[in-house]
C-alpha cells in the first residue's frame, strides 16, 4: 500500500509529460489516493509503533532494501502532502507548459511520500534528493524575474546541506553496519559518536527548515517561486527538515538529542524573533510571508527542543497548521502581485478590499491564523508550545506571546497599508481580473481546514497524542 | 439550560457568517432582523439564567475540549452572580444596540457587514461572561478584539478610520501578548484552567505567592490594553471612527468591560496576589487622565470615550481598593448608561451630521425627547440621585478614601467631581443656546432609535432603585455604605462645578477660547486634549524604535551578516574554481598523475588509519 502511494504518482509523471491535457487530472487523481491512503492508514493504524510495514530487499548485504513503514507522526503528514498536492494542483490549473510542470509534480509526490514513509535511512535520503530536483526546475522554469540566482541558491544550498547528512547516514553504517531504522535504534553507538552524528545530521535538517542562520535560501527562493510552489515549500518541503529532525535525530539519538537542548532552544528562540522583527521590516509582500513562514518553523523548533510529550505533539499540531495556514498567505500574497503588478506594500498604497474583497479578506484570515488567533489551528499549535516551552525551560520563556504581537504587528499593518485605506492610485487603475472559481476552491480549504482544525484540535491530537508521549517517556527516561 | 447557554453564545458567533452570507444573496436589511432574532434569543436566555441565578441555581459545564501530550484542556461555563449579572446585562445592552442600529445604518451601503460583526461581537462578550476557565475566557477575549478590530475600521476606506482600527487591534494584541503569557504561567502553577479552582487555590494559600503576582500582573496587563488604561488607552480614543453603535458596544455592553471583568471573576486570586495597589493605582491615573481630558475636548464622541475610561479608571480603583461589588456594580451601572449616552450621542450625529460639540447648539427645541434622555444619561454619568451612578460612584469614592492612600483619593475626587462638568459642559453645547446651521436641519430621532434609549433610561433609573438586590447578587456580605460626610463634601463640589459649567456654557459668560490666549492654560489645555501625550510616545516608539531600530537590526544582521556568509561562501567556491581550472590542461598524462597519485595517497591514508 505504501509502495503503490510512491510509485502511483511516479508512474503517472511520464503520462502527464505526453499528455498534456491531461496533465493535470493525473496530478489530481495522484493527490487524491495519497490523501485516500493517507486516510485509510489513519482510520486503520493500530495506534503505536510501526505499522502497514513493507520490505523489498535490494542489497540486504549493505542493509539496503527498501524498508516502508509508517507511524502517527508519518501518516498525519503523508495525509497532508496528499491535500496539499489536490490544493495545489487547483491552484496550478492554469499553469503554463503543464506537461512539464505536472511531471515535476508528480515526481515530487512520490519522493516526498517516500521521505515520510521511509524506514531505511539511505532510502530517506534518496528520496530527500528526489524531492529536491522538481523543485529546482519549478523554480527555474516557472520562476519569476530572478529565478535563476533563486532556483541555484536553493539548490546548492540544500545540497550542500545534504551533505552533511549524507555523511552522518555514512558514519552511522560504518559503525554500525545499518541503514535500517530499527536495527540503528537497537545498535550501540558510542554517545561521543552519537554526537557527531546528531550534529552532521541536524545540520541538514537545519537548512530544511529552515532556522536561523542557515535560512537566506528560503526568502529567495519562495519570492521568485511561482505560488503554488511556494505552497509546495512552505506546506511540505519545510516539513522533511522538521521531521527528519523528529524522526532520525531525536527518536534515533535520545542521549545526544538531550545534550544538544540549548543548541535546539536557542536556536529556535532566535529564529522566532529574528524572523518576526526581519517580516517587521519587509516591504516585499512574499517576502514578509516566508520570514512569517520561517518564524513559525522556529516556534516548531522551540517545542521540539523540549523533548517532552507535550513539546513534541505541540510541534506537530504547529507543523500541520504553519502548512495550511502559511500555504494560503503565499497564494494570496501571489494574487495581490498577480493583480496590482507590484510586490512591494508601499507601492500598493492601500485600498484594495474595494477592488478585490475576496482576496483582502483571505489575506485578513490568513494573517489571524498565521499570528494565532483562536479558532484557528495557529493558536492551537501556539498555546500548546508555549505550554510545553515554559514548562521545560521555565519563565524566560514567557517572551514567546510577543512573537504572535510581532506578527500581528506586521501583517496588519501590511493590511492597513495596502487593503484598507484610500484607494492608492495605482489602485484606482487596477483593472481586476476575477480569479477562476477553480482557483477560489483551495484558498477557501486552507481557510476551512485550519478553522476546521482551530475548533476541533482533537481530531490531530487524539491521533498524535501516542505517538507524543511514547516518545517524550523515552525521552524523559 | 446549561445547552441554551451555550447557545446563546455560539448562536452569534457562528450564525455571523450565515447572516452576512443569507443577506448577501437576498435582501440586506434581513441581515438586522436576524441579527435581533438571534441577540433577541440570546437576551431572553441571558435574562432567564440571571433570574434563575438569582433565586439561588448555578450553572456549570465543563468537557475536555482536546488533549495534547498527558495535559487536557478544558471547556465550560460557570455561571454564578458575577457572570450572570454581566452576561445578562451584555445580552440585553447588545440586543438594544442591534435594535438601535436600524435607524443609525440607514443609509449604509453594507449593512449585512454590519450586523455580521455586530452579532460576532455579541457572541464573543457573552462566551467571556459564562467561561469557566481563563483559556476559553482569553478565545473570547481574542474574539472581541478581532471584532472591534473589524468596527472600528468598518469604513475601512477612509484612512482615519483604517488607522484607528489598526491601532485598537494591534494595541489590544500587545497587551494580550501579557495576558497569554500570564494565563501560560498561571496554568502551570496551578495546574489548572479552571477559574473556580484558581480561586480555591488562592482562598487557601496554595499557589506560590511569587508566581501568582506575577501571573496576576502579566493577566492585569492585559486588562489594561482591553479596558483602556494608563498607558494603552489611546486607542480607545480613537475607536470613535467605527460607527456610533459599535461606540456603545465597545465602551458599554462589551469589549472595555472584559478587564474589570477579568479582575473580578479572578478576585479572590488577585486579593491573594497582592498586586491590588497596582490596580488602584493605574486605575486612579486613568481616571485623573481622562477626567481632565474631557474637559478640554470638542467633540461629542471623544468627550464620551473619555469619560469611559474614567470610569473604567474608577472600577479599577473600586476593585483595587479591595472591593469586588464596588467595582463590578460600577461596571453594571456604567454600561447602562454609557449605552444610553453613545446612542443619543449617535441620534445628534446622525441627524445633525456634526461631531463636534461646540459647532451644536440649541437642539433642546428640536429633539426634545432625546435631550431629555441624554439629559438622564448625564445625571446619572454624573452621580445624581436616584439613577445607578449616584449609587456606584459614590461608592467607590469611599472605597478610594478608605484605601488610605491621599494620592489616589485626590485624583478619584478630581474625576468624581469634574464628571458633572464636563458632562453638563457637553449637555449645554449641544442642546442649549441657538440652532447653529447644522442643528437646524436636524429632526427627532425615529421611534427605533428612542425605544432603545428609552429602555436605558428607565433601567439606569431602576438600577438605581434596586441597588442593594444588584449588590447581592455581586456579593451577598456587601452593601453599599452610606458615608454622608463624604456625600455631602462631594455633592458641594459638584455643586461648585456644575455652577461653572452652567455659568460657562449656559450663559457664557466669557468665550472660552479665549482663555486659551492664556500661556499657562494653552499649554494645560494642550497637555490634557492630548492625554499627557501617551499616545505621541507609544506611536513614536513603536515607529523609531521597534520598527525603525529593532526590526532593522533584525534586517541588517539577515542581509548583511548572514546571506553575505552565504554569499561569501559561494564566492570563495567561485575562485577556488577559477584557481582549480588550471589544473585542467587537457592533458591525458596529466590527468593520469593526478589519478595515480591520488589513488596512491588514499591507499596510504586507508593503511594508516585502518
Amino acid at each position: 500500500m505504501l509502495l503503490s502511494a510512491i510509485l502511483l504518482p511516479v508512474i503517472l509523471a511520464p503520462f502527464a509529460y505526453f499528455f498534456e491535457r491531461w496533465a493535470k487530472y493525473l496530478s489530481l487523481v495522484a493527490g487524491a489516493f495519497v490523501t485516500l491512503i493517507g486516510a485509510i492508514m489513519w482510520l486503520k493504524y493500530p495506534g503505536h509503533g510501526f505499522a502497514f510495514e513493507e520490505f523489498y530487499p535490494i542489497f540486504p548485504q549493505w542493509d539496503f532494501n527498501l524498508h516502508l513503514g509508517v507511524d502517527a507522526l508519518s501518516i498525519a503528514l503523508i495525509t497532508l502532502t496528499g491535500i496539499i498536492a489536490i490544493l495545489v494542483t487547483l491552484s496550478s490549473w492554469n499553469m503554463p507548459r503543464q506537461g512539464a510542470y505536472f511531471f515535476l509534480i508528480l515526481v515530487f509526490l512520490g519522493a516526498m511520500v517516500g521521505v515520510f514513509a521511509s524506514l531505511n535511512y539511505l532510502w530517506f535520503f534518496i528520496f530527500w534528493e528526489f524531492t529536491l530536483v522538481p523543485m529546482f526546475f519549478h523554480i527555474g522554469i516557472w520562476g519569476a524575474e530572478q529565478r535563476i540566482y533563486a532556483a541555484v541558491k536553493f539548490f546548492l544550498y540544500t545540497h550542500l546541506a545534504s551533505i552533511f547528512l549524507f555523511l552522518a547516514i555514512l558514519l552511522i553504517f560504518i559503525n554500525t553496519g545499518h541503514f535500517d531504522f530499527i536495527a540503528i535504534k537497537q545498535s550501540n553507538i558510542p554517545l561521543e559518536l552519537q554526537k557527531v552524528i546528531w550534529l552532521l545530521a541536524f545540520i541538514g535538517y537545519a537548512v530544511k527548515m529552515p532556522v536561523v542562520p542557515f535560512h537566506t535560501w528560503l526568502p529567495d527562493a519562495h519570492v521568485q517561486a511561482p505560488s503554488p510552489i511556494s505552497v509546495i515549500l512552505a506546506g511540505l518541503l519545510l516539513k522533511m527538515g522538521a521531521y527528519g529532525l523528529l524522526r532520525w535525530n531525536i527518536e534515533l539519538f535520545p542521549q545526544a538529542s538531550k545534550f544538544f537542548i540549548y543548541l535546539m532552544l536557542a536556536i529556535g528562540v532566535i529564529t522566532v524573533f529574528h524572523a518576526a522583527f526581519k517580516a517587521l521590516y519587509e516591504d516585499h509582500v512574499k517576502r514578509m510571508v516566508a520570514y512569517s513562514s520561517i518564524n513559525h518553523m522556529g516556534l516548531v523548533l522551540v517545542a521540539l527542543a523540549t523533548l517532552t510529550a507535550v513539546g513534541i505533539s505541540a510541534s506537530i499540531y504547529e507543523m500541520v497548521a504553519h502548512a495550511l495556514i502559511i500555504s494560503l498567505m503565499f497564494m494570496v500574497a501571489g494574487y495581490i502581485h498577480h493583480i496590482t503588478g507590484t510586490w512591494y506594500i508601499s507601492q500598493i498604497g492601500g485600498g484594495l478590499m474595494k477592488k478585490v474583497p475576496f482576496i483582502g479578506v483571505l489575506y485578513m484570515l490568513g494573517a489571524l491564523g498565521a499570528l494565532g488567533f483562536p479558532g484557528t489551528a495557529g493558536f492551537i499549535g501556539e498555546v500548546t508550545a508555549i505550554y510545553a516551552a515554559v514548562e521545560k525551560f521555565g519563565w524566560t520563556m514567557l517572551v514567546l506571546p510577543f512573537s504572535a504581537v510581532l506578527t500581528a504587528g506586521f501583517f496588519f499593518w501590511a493590511i492597513r497599508r495596502m487593503i484598507h485605506g484610500a484607494e492608492s492610485e495605482l489602485v484606482k487603475k487596477l483593472h481586476v481580473h476575477e480569479i477562476p472559481w477553480v482557483e477560489r476552491i483551495p484558498l477557501m480549504a486552507y481557510v476551512a481546514l485550519f478553522v476546521f482544525l482551530g475548533i476541533f484540535p482533537a481530531i490531530l491530537f487524539n491521533f498524535i497524542n501516542n505517538y507524543a508521549n511514547t516518545l517524550g517517556k523515552v525521552l524523559g527516561g | 439550560m446549561e445547552k441554551l447557554i451555550y447557545l446563546s453564545v455560539f448562536l452569534p458567533i457562528f450564525g455571523a457568517p450565515l447572516i452576512w452570507f443569507i443577506s448577501h444573496y437576498t435582501n440586506k436589511w434581513l441581515s438586522w432582523y436576524m441579527s435581533l432574532a438571534i441577540t433577541g434569543f440570546s437576551a431572553l436566555v441571558a435574562l432567564t439564567t440571571l433570574w434563575n441565578v438569582v433565586n439561588g441555581h448555578i450553572y456549570e459545564n465543563s468537557f475536555t475540549w482536546f488533549q495534547f501530550g498527558d495535559v487536557k484542556v478544558p471547556f465550560g461555563i460557570y455561571v454564578d452572580g458575577i457572570s450572570a449579572l454581566i452576561y445578562a446585562m451584555a445580552a440585553f445592552l447588545g440586543f438594544l444596540i442591534v435594535m438601535y442600529s436600524r435607524g443609525y445604518m440607514e443609509h449604509d451601503e453594507s449593512p449585512h457587514r454590519f450586523f455580521m460583526k455586530v452579532t460576532f461581537f455579541i457572541g464573543s462578550m457573552l462566551g467571556l461572561t459564562v467561561s469557566d476557565n481563563i483559556l476559553a475566557l482569553f478565545i473570547f477575549w481574542e474574539f472581541m478584539g478581532l471584532a472591534s478590530y473589524l468596527l472600528i475600521a468598518y469604513w475601512y476606506y477612509k484612512d482615519s478610520a483604517a488607522d484607528a482600527g489598526l491601532k485598537a487591534f494591534l494595541m489590544t494584541k500587545f497587551a494580550d501578548g501579557f495576558f497569554l503569557a500570564g494565563l501560560v504561567l498561571l496554568w502551570l502553577v496551578t495546574g489548572t484552567l479552571n477559574i473556580q479552582e484558581i480561586n480555591h487555590m488562592a482562598e487557601l494559600a496554595a499557589i506560590p505567592l511569587f508566581a501568582a503576582a506575577a501571573s496576576a500582573l502579566l493577566m492585569f496587563g492585559g486588562a489594561v490594553g482591553k479596558s483602556a488604561q494608563f498607558p494603552l488607552f489611546p486607542w480607545l480614543l480613537d475607536a470613535m471612527e467605527g460607527p456610533t453603535p459599535v461606540s456603545a458596544l465597545i465602551h458599554a455592553a462589551t469589549m472595555v468591560n472584559a478587564g474589570v471583568f477579568l479582575v473580578g471573576r479572578l478576585f479572590p486570586f488577585y486579593e491573594y496576589s497582592g498586586i491590588l495597589y497596582v490596580i488602584m493605582a493605574i486605575g486612579a491615573v486613568s481616571a485623573f487622565i481622562a477626567v481632565l481630558g474631557a474637559t478640554v475636548h470638542r467633540e461629542i464622541k471623544k468627550i464620551i470615550a473619555f469619560s469611559t475610561m474614567e470610569n473604567l479608571g474608577l472600577m479599577f480603583v473600586g476593585l483595587g481598593a479591595g472591593s469586588l461589588a464596588a467595582g463590578l456594580f460600577h461596571l453594571v451601572s456604567h454600561a447602562t448608561f454609557k449605552a444610553l449616552l453613545f446612542l443619543a450621542a449617535g441620534n445628534v450625529i446622525h441627524f445633525t451630521h456634526e461631531k463636534d460639540a461646540f459647532k451644536l447648539g440649541g437642539l433642546l427645541k428640536i429633539m426634545p425627547v432625546t435631550a431629555a434622555l441624554f439629559l438622564i444619561g448625564i445625571l446619572s454619568l454624573s452621580g445624581i440621585p436616584p439613577f445607578s451612578g449616584f449609587y456606584s460612584k459614590e461608592w467607590i469614592v469611599h472605597e478610594a478614601k478608605m484605601a488610605g492612600d491621599p494620592i489616589v483619593f485626590a485624583f478619584v475626587l478630581t474625576a468624581a467631581v469634574l464628571t458633572i462638568f464636563y458632562g453638563f459642559r457637553l449637555w449645554f453645547r449641544i442642546f442649549t443656546g441657538e440652532p447653529t446651521e447644522a442643528a437646524k436641519h436636524a429632526r427627532e430621532a425615529y421611534p427605533i432609535m428612542l425605544i432603545p434609549i428609552g429602555i436605558l433610561a428607565v433601567l439606569t433609573f431602576l438600577i438605581g432603585l434596586f441597588h442593594k438586590q444588584i449588590v447581592e447578587i455581586i456579593d451577598k456580605h456587601a452593601h453599599i455604605p452610606h458615608d454622608w460626610a463624604l456625600t455631602i463634601l462631594v455633592f458641594s463640589l459638584m455643586a461648585v462645578a456644575f455652577f461653572m459649567a452652567w455659568l460657562l456654557y449656559y450663559n457664557r459668560v466669557i468665550d472660552t477660547q479665549q482663555l486659551l490666549r492664556d500661556p499657562i492654560l494653552a499649554i494645560l489645555n494642550k497637555t490634557f486634549y492630548n492625554a499627557f501625550f501617551v499616545d505621541h510616545i507609544l506611536r513614536w516608539l513603536s515607529k523609531n524604535f521597534v520598527v525603525e531600530f529593532l526590526a532593522f537590526i533584525f534586517h541588517w544582521i539577515d542581509r548583511n551578516v548572514y546571506d553575505y556568509i552565504v554569499n561569501g561562501v559561494a564566492k570563495t567556491a567561485l575562485w577556488a574554481w577559477e584557481k582549480a581550472r588550471v589544473i585542467q590542461t587537457g592533458n591525458l598524462i596529466h590527468y593520469l598523475t593526478i589519478f595515480v597519485s591520488g589513488a596512491i595517497i588514499l591507499y596510504y591514508l586507508y593503511l594508516v588509519i585502518l
